[in-house]
């Protein structure tokens, strides 16, 4: 594929997903009960919402990374050097939100 | 900018960028702070000597004690050790410099003008409670004093300047290692200041933000730290997370000096060599999971305790391989007990002990009875004075020769470690048995019973003291009259030893290359085997030379001093007593010079003409295909994930221990958040597009799509300050509002800052592209700027759900 038609790609996945984002706030359970659908009304748990909205954006953040960044397409070194900091730098974050969470 | 008017010897030393000489500026300054803050010492030694004494006010003792940690841990032992990484580094690795040498002398003016404002403090009043500035002891109706603020700015400074060091050099030993140096070649020095590196990058983020928090906290009355849902456990968290890391931080270097040292006097490869890294590896991982242990007492619950105590002893055991190894290395040895070996053994000597008691406070019942006690600081400077300075006064004696061409006074230097060696167990070891005696009181009762132990401790200081006297003079002299050393006065084994002492400013005339079995190899010559030492210096082959006067640079202390005065204007206008809780008064005069200067020295630094010698043979897996400058981004961008990253910890922390929360839409319009997230990733589109334009060679695409990207930015500092002023004019809230108002504020502040920066860059890029650069196969500028542009949007990414939509 042409470079330019895939960073416009991956513009448009961008901005879907973030249209997506700010629409499921809708689906809040406080929110007036949730929305009505197709098949009747949809109210997800906040903690679901939460999951999806940060899901959203870490792939977001991942598709950034791969193609804006070029991440794809440097050599092995470079895209585990960087995965393996973000793995080291997530599991350390982890553990001080466990020990909140304990505590 | 113009070098000239100043005469050759002031421009040398000011304007180097040669890693020797910058090495040798960190050595120099690092002594001096290191006899600031043993004067310091001294001074609270006299006023504990005997009970009911006055020497020292309360408030000043405090200081002294403060300023004093601060002092020995950020600007003694790491600057200390990395003045050895610096000068030695690049030689033992068969490098000619290090792979950013501008960046590597601004590191340092960082750092000297980050040591000037922690004494400036004193002017305004000291911080005064601890160099681990326990919140809420730090809110301003406890700490009013400025010379708090001025503290956190040296702090800030300090840590720019490790941020700046440590990608330099993780660059340099990844990416220019000599051909046929394989990283298992790499001496074990080299190896432990690799750890070190990674250890900074993941550890010194986390501090920065937390002194950021810590400043703002103070300067525009937020939270973070004087509220019950952030407060003390959030500083404790943040801090530590950074401070356990920290000791391994200062004592590695130690440690691999000492690996290089041992197997010199003795004769014998180290013992175990792999698993004194592996060790090294290990202990560095499991360092970072250790921190909770400085926390058993504020209740962080039955589960992380025993989690802590576990990792705690845990990290113990990577240090017995690493002992064991170096006693193993001993056994049988006919070792040359010259003043360096010395040192080196009567290091391992007090690790141990240091070691061993800090064991006893990885259990909760002793830590509880212990903690606070002068049994703690007994154990820390058993590990830091101990083990971290004794060894590397190790090295200090090693490399001298190499330094200098001269020989020290070995009878003085033998003299010297004797009697260090016993005042320093004079002055700790009562403290081991001052079990009930707290840290940081200022004077005692007589019917304590603790006078005696004091004054013997004083005692010790004083002769521990005065034994370094001996060390400077001996060095002082020496380095004017001694002996000719010769290339290789110890047999050493390193590539160093190689070379003539002192080494020519380009280090080798030609690179060495290392054979299979690790054996150097030069030029044509046959192969050097191990041990066998270096008769001839590095006067083989005619190649690469060039002088002290060359490769020098005005532009990295420029910028170092505006970043000084910026901070500087930034903290000192504030009132020492406010009345108000909002108390930021920045002194504007010198941050407006500060910002001007600084814009203008990083505009003249990014113009200069200033090349850097790549050797076309390097050994450099595992980055082989990856450029020096692009590494050096991801590093970067990398400490900044963490930078971040504590950032939005603080937030999730204090909301999700705060009983309410806002409710969604109700505090921020999410239009203005879904508007500005469009914004940044049309700009990253823009930006891309820039990349493209400028591969191809389109010219007028490259100035559109940067034009693009630039207004963009623009447009989201528009929508961003639109938005902050609406909340702060409306009576939504304010700074200084609560725990909403202050992370987002301070959150999507810092985020600002990045973007503005990011858009400075973009108009240097402009402006450089309306002369026509940057086309075709010089796009690389336009790629690194996309890096961190990119950066900054995925970050974005990230606020706007957790600040708009949960």
């Amino acid at each position: 594929m042409n470079t330019t038609y895939l960073y416009l790609l991956v513009f448009a996945i961008l901005v879907g997903s973030t249209d997506i984002e700010v629409n499921i706030v809708a689906l809040y359970p406080s929110a007036s009960t949730g929305v009505a659908m197709l098949f009747g009304t949809i109210a997800l748990s906040y903690g679901v919402i939460v999951s999806i909205l940060l899901g959203l954006a870490g792939m977001k953040a991942l598709l950034i990374a791969l193609f804006y960044q070029h991440l794809k397409y440097e050599p092995r070194s470079l895209s585990s050097w960087v995965l393996i900091g973000l793995v080291i730098a997530s599991l350390l974050m982890s553990l001080v939100f466990i020990q909140l969470h304990v505590h | 900018m113009s070098q000239d008017i100043l005469p050759p010897r002031i421009r040398r030393w000011l304007f180097t960028t040669n890693h020797k000489e910058v090495g040798i500026l960190y050595l120099v300054t690092a002594l001096f702070f290191f006899v600031a803050a043993g004067l310091l010492a001294l001074t609270m030694r006299t006023q504990l000597s005997v009970p009911d004494n006055h020497v020292l006010t309360e408030t000043l003792y405090n200081q002294f004690v403060t300023v004093h940690g601060l002092l020995m841990i950020f600007w003694v032992l790491s600057p200390f050790a990395f003045g050895f990484a610096n000068y030695i580094i690049p030689l033992q690795i068969g490098a000619r410099d290090l792979a950013f040498p501008r960046l590597n002398a601004m590191s340092y003016w960082f750092y000297l003008f980050s040591g000037v404002a922690i004494i400036m403090s004193f002017i305004f009043g000291a911080p005064d409670l601890g160099w681990t500035l326990y919140s809420p002891q730090t809110a301003i109706q406890f700490s009013p004093s400025i010379g708090l603020n001025v503290g956190a700015a040296a702090l800030i400074l300090i840590t720019v300047s490790i941020t700046m060091s440590s990608v330099n050099f993780l660059v340099t030993m990844f990416k220019m290692r000599a051909p046929g140096m394989k990283l298992r070649h790499m001496p074990v020095f080299p190896w432990a200041i690799l750890v070190t590196i990674f250890m900074m990058l993941y550890a010194f983020p986390s501090f920065l933000a937390a002194v950021l928090l810590l400043y703002v906290d103070r300067a525009f009355g937020t939270f973070y730290f004087s509220s019950i849902q952030g407060g003390a456990l959030l500083w404790d968290n943040v801090f530590w997370f950074f401070g356990h890391p920290e000791v391994y931080i200062v004592l590695f270097p130690a440690i691999g000096l000492i690996a290089d040292v041992i197997p010199t006097f003795t004769r014998r490869p180290l013992y175990g060599a792999k698993y004194v890294i592996g060790s090294m590896i290990a202990a560095a991982i499991i360092s970072f999971i250790v921190w909770g242990h400085h926390m058993f007492v504020t209740g962080i619950g039955l589960t992380s305790t025993k989690l802590y105590t576990v990792t705690t002893i845990a990290v113990s055991l990577p240090f017995d391989v690493m002992v064991i190894a170096m006693i193993e290395t001993l056994i049988k040895a006919r070792i040359k007990l010259k003043a360096a070996a010395l040192f080196a053994l009567g290091a391992i000597a007090l690790f141990v002990i240091g070691g061993i008691t800090g064991v006893y406070l990885a259990s909760v019942a002793l830590d509880h009875a212990l903690r606070g006690t002068y049994f703690v600081v007994a154990h820390f400077h058993y590990i830091m004075v101990g083990g971290s300075i004794m060894g590397l006064i190790a090295g200090l004696y090693y490399w001298f020769p190499k330094f200098t061409g001269r020989m020290y006074n070995e009878t003085v230097a033998k003299i010297h470690f004797v009697v260090s060696f016993i005042g320093f167990n004079i002055l700790y070891f009562p403290m081991f048995l001052l079990l009930d005696m707290p840290r940081r009181i200022q004077t005692y009762a007589p019917d304590t019973g603790w006078g005696s132990l004091n004054s013997l401790a004083t005692l010790g200081g004083f002769i521990f003291g005065g034994a370094q006297v001996l060390l400077f003079l001996n060095l002082f002299l020496s380095q004017r009259k001694g002996l000719p050393s010769g290339p290789n006065p110890w047999d050493g084994w390193t590539l160093e030893w190689s070379l003539p002492s002192p080494p020519p400013a380009h280090d080798f005339d030609t690179i060495p290359t290392i054979a299979e079995d690790g054996t150097y190899h030069f030029g044509d010559s046959p192969g050097l085997p191990n041990g066998a030492g270096y008769p001839n210096g590095s006067k083989i082959g005619n190649g690469y030379s060039h002088s002290h006067l060359e490769g020098l640079s005005a532009w990295p202390i420029v910028v170092a001093f505006a970043a000084f005065i910026f901070f500087l204007g930034l903290t000192i206008g504030q009132p020492n007593n406010p009345t108000t809780p909002v108390t930021f008064q920045p002194f504007w005069p010198l941050i407006a010079d500060g910002a001007i200067l600084g814009v203008i020295a990083l505009y003249g630094y990014s113009r200069e003409r200033f090349s850097v010698h790549e050797e076309t043979r390097t050994e450099s897996w595992p980055f082989r295909e990856v450029p020096n400058v692009k590494l050096g981004i991801w590093t970067f961008l990398g400490a900044e994930v963490i930078f971040f990253g504590v950032l939005i910890g603080a937030y999730f922390f204090v909301r999700t221990n705060s009983p309410t929360w806002p409710e969604i839409g109700s505090l921020f319009d999410i239009r203005n958040g879904f508007a500005m997230t469009l914004v940044l990733l049309t700009s990253s589109l823009t930006a891309i597009m820039a990349l493209v334009s400028a591969k191809i060679g389109s010219r007028n695409g490259l100035i559109s799509s940067l034009l693009a990207t630039f207004g963009l930015g623009v447009a989201f500092l528009y929508i961003k300050s639109t938005e902050w002023v609406y909340l702060g004019t409306h009576g939504v809230f304010s700074v200084a509002s609560g725990l909403p108002a202050t992370s987002y504020f301070i959150t999507t502040g810092t985020h600002g800052v990045h973007v503005f920066a990011g858009m400075l860059m973009t108009l240097y890029l402009l402006v450089n592209s309306l002369k026509g650069r940057y086309l075709k196969g010089d796009h690389q500028a336009i790629e690194h700027f996309g890096l961190y542009w990119h950066f900054v949007d995925i970050v974005w990414v990230f606020l706007f759900p957790l600040f708009y939509l949960i």
